[in-house]
């Protein structure tokens, strides 16, 4: 969506880069207040980031 | 959310350097108890060609240790291959407080411990499972540094981050079921005449490597 490496996301989240890449991979479900600053961060809505089937 | 080919840039996993970190850590004080029960034992008996020999040999080990332990902390918290957020920095200045509070701890003891002065053999762990008396202002010196730990930990749980913080939570959850099975087992075990008497230490042990394991595992894996 951004081009971002994981470590800069993790940056702008103030996050760890495995904590990053837990939440890409499933490890990690995030809690409410981290999905709507992702979604802030991307500007989209939480739905297009995130999909609830998987 | 990410580009894809990123995870591969991170070429080595920090699970490696926290690894070679507690190598070189557990190197560095199991060679300074040695060191002291060798000048131990040399001041007791009078030293010999071994004592010396052998004894700058390991001290010479040890200094190595701490000089590659500090060197790649300073590289790991300098890193500039990963930016990283104010929260995640202050995590890791936190452990390098952690680790430099357990490294004085782990010198210290060796050489306030009777055990290794007496032929220099004793090794960390039995001086570490040890129930034999220190002076009360040493005991009155590490409870002061618990204390000190103790409200620093609780700091560090307000400053990680959600992952880090579910995979602690993980990690106790799975402790705390090891230290029940554990003490309440072995307390079976040892009134059938199955298992000698339960060992604090050993159960200590035990719950400790297992909540460190399991912490590594979710926030690693």
């Amino acid at each position: 969506m951004r081009n971002w490496s994981q470590a800069d996301l993790a940056e702008r989240l103030d996050v760890s880069r495995q904590a990053v890449n837990a939440i890409e991979t499933g490890k990690h479900d995030p809690s409410l207040p981290l999905v709507f600053r992702i979604s802030r961060l991307f500007e989209l809505p939480i739905e297009e980031i995130f999909d609830d089937e998987r | 959310m990410t580009s894809d080919s990123e995870t591969e840039q991170n070429s080595r996993s920090p699970l490696i350097d926290l690894a070679i970190l507690f190598a070189l850590g557990f190197g560095f004080i199991f060679c300074v108890g040695v060191v002291a029960g060798f000048f131990g034992a040399a001041a007791d008996h009078g030293p010999t060609t071994n004592d010396v020999v052998i004894g700058s040999i390991i001290l010479l080990v040890a200094a190595l240790c701490a000089w590659q332990l500090v060197a790649r902390t300073l590289r790991l918290l300098r890193s500039p291959r990963e930016r990283v957020g104010p929260s995640v920095r202050k995590t890791r200045k936190l452990w390098a407080f952690f680790i430099g509070i357990g490294l004085l701890a782990g010198i210290a003891l060796p050489l306030v411990s009777e055990e290794s002065r007496i032929d220099g053999s004793a090794g960390l762990i039995s001086l570490l499972l040890s129930t034999t008396p220190f002076s009360p202002s040493f005991a009155a010196a590490l409870l002061a540094m618990m204390v000190i730990v103790t409200i620093v930990s609780i700091y560090y749980y307000h400053v990680i981050d959600e992952h880090d913080f579910a995979s602690q939570a993980h990690a106790s959850l799975v402790a705390i079921n090891v230290y029940f099975i554990a003490t309440i087992g072995w307390w079976i075990a040892a009134r059938g005449g199955l298992a000698p008497q339960p060992s604090h230490s050993a159960i200590f042990g035990l719950v400790t490597t297992s909540w460190i394991a399991v912490w590594l595992w979710r926030r690693y894996r």
